[in-house]
């Protein structure tokens, strides 16, 4: 394996949570655009943890919403 | 116009405005709708008295899962009698080689479409509250390593290895589940 392969494996979590410096980014960045495997290997990790993520947003219900509001009313 | 200062007014807006993450926050806590509703009640009515403490510009949101953290380990606190359950953190490290090593599922396109709220709530449910923590506030509430950290009290580095164990654990389930249904459908 390459170095920038290792690298992107390395990172690619801290990439996907927003975590690299504006050089490590660009690293990545760079290298996907030279590199199918690794290029198609961050994007199914983003599309898997976008989805993930997507799923796990749930709301308050709305009975609780209104409780809340009726309790900071009254305090 | 009643005598609600501006402050307190702020304070309330800060509440309602993050009332859907504090419920989430909740909810991965507690693992019941009707606990984490009560856990949310009792947050806000917590933070209520304390308003005067809280600094306008500074991460509400933060504060109130602080808030909230205190109580829910206070209580599993006074019911275990001061035991935190040993198996959380001994699970964490041979539950998490299980799942690594994994590879992606084929045919990936299916496997996201097909992927349901249940599968990602009983992945998570079998991850430890410590990795569970680190999911809920990094990804799903958007809290940096460094908040995060501070927030749980560990340090960013421990952050940073939760949240890769815990996604490579997640995956390596759902991948797990979804080539098993690939195969009952088979059959
Ligand atoms: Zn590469």
């Amino acid at each position: 394996m390459s170095p920038e392969c290792a690298f992107v494996l390395d990172h690619y979590n801290d990439y996907i949570s927003g975590e690299l410096v504006a050089g490590e980014v660009a690293r990545v960045e760079d290298h996907i655009k030279s590199c199918p495997n690794c290029e198609k290997f961050l994007g199914k990790a983003s599309r898997l943890h976008g989805r993930t993520v997507g799923l796990l947003r749930t709301s308050a219900p709305q009975t609780l919403r209104n409780s809340i509001s009726s309790l900071l009313d009254k305090a | 116009m009643d005598k609600k200062t501006k402050k307190r007014l702020t304070f309330e807006t800060e509440v309602m405005a993050n009332l859907d993450s504090m419920y989430r926050y909740a909810l991965h806590l507690v693992r019941n709708t009707e606990d984490a509703g009560d856990l949310v009640q009792e947050t806000c009515a917590r933070s209520l008295k304390a308003a005067d403490q809280f600094k306008q510009g500074t991460n509400a949101r933060a504060w109130l899962f602080t808030i909230m953290r205190n109580i829910f380990f206070n209580q599993h606190r006074a019911k275990s009698r001061g035991e935190v359950p040993s198996d959380w953190t001994d699970e964490v490290e041979s539950g998490d080689q299980r799942f690594t090593g994994s590879v992606w599922p084929q045919p990936f396109e299916l496997f996201l479409r097909d992927m349901m709220r249940d599968d990602i709530d009983k992945a998570m449910a079998e991850l430890s509250i410590d990795f569970r923590s680190v999911v809920m506030l990094c990804d799903v509430e958007g809290f940096s390593y460094a908040e995060t950290a501070e927030l749980l009290d560990i340090p960013v580095g421990t952050v940073r290895s939760r949240l890769h164990r815990a996604r490579a654990s997640m995956q390596s389930m759902l991948t797990q589940w979804f080539n098993k249904g690939l195969e009952a459908n088979e059959s």
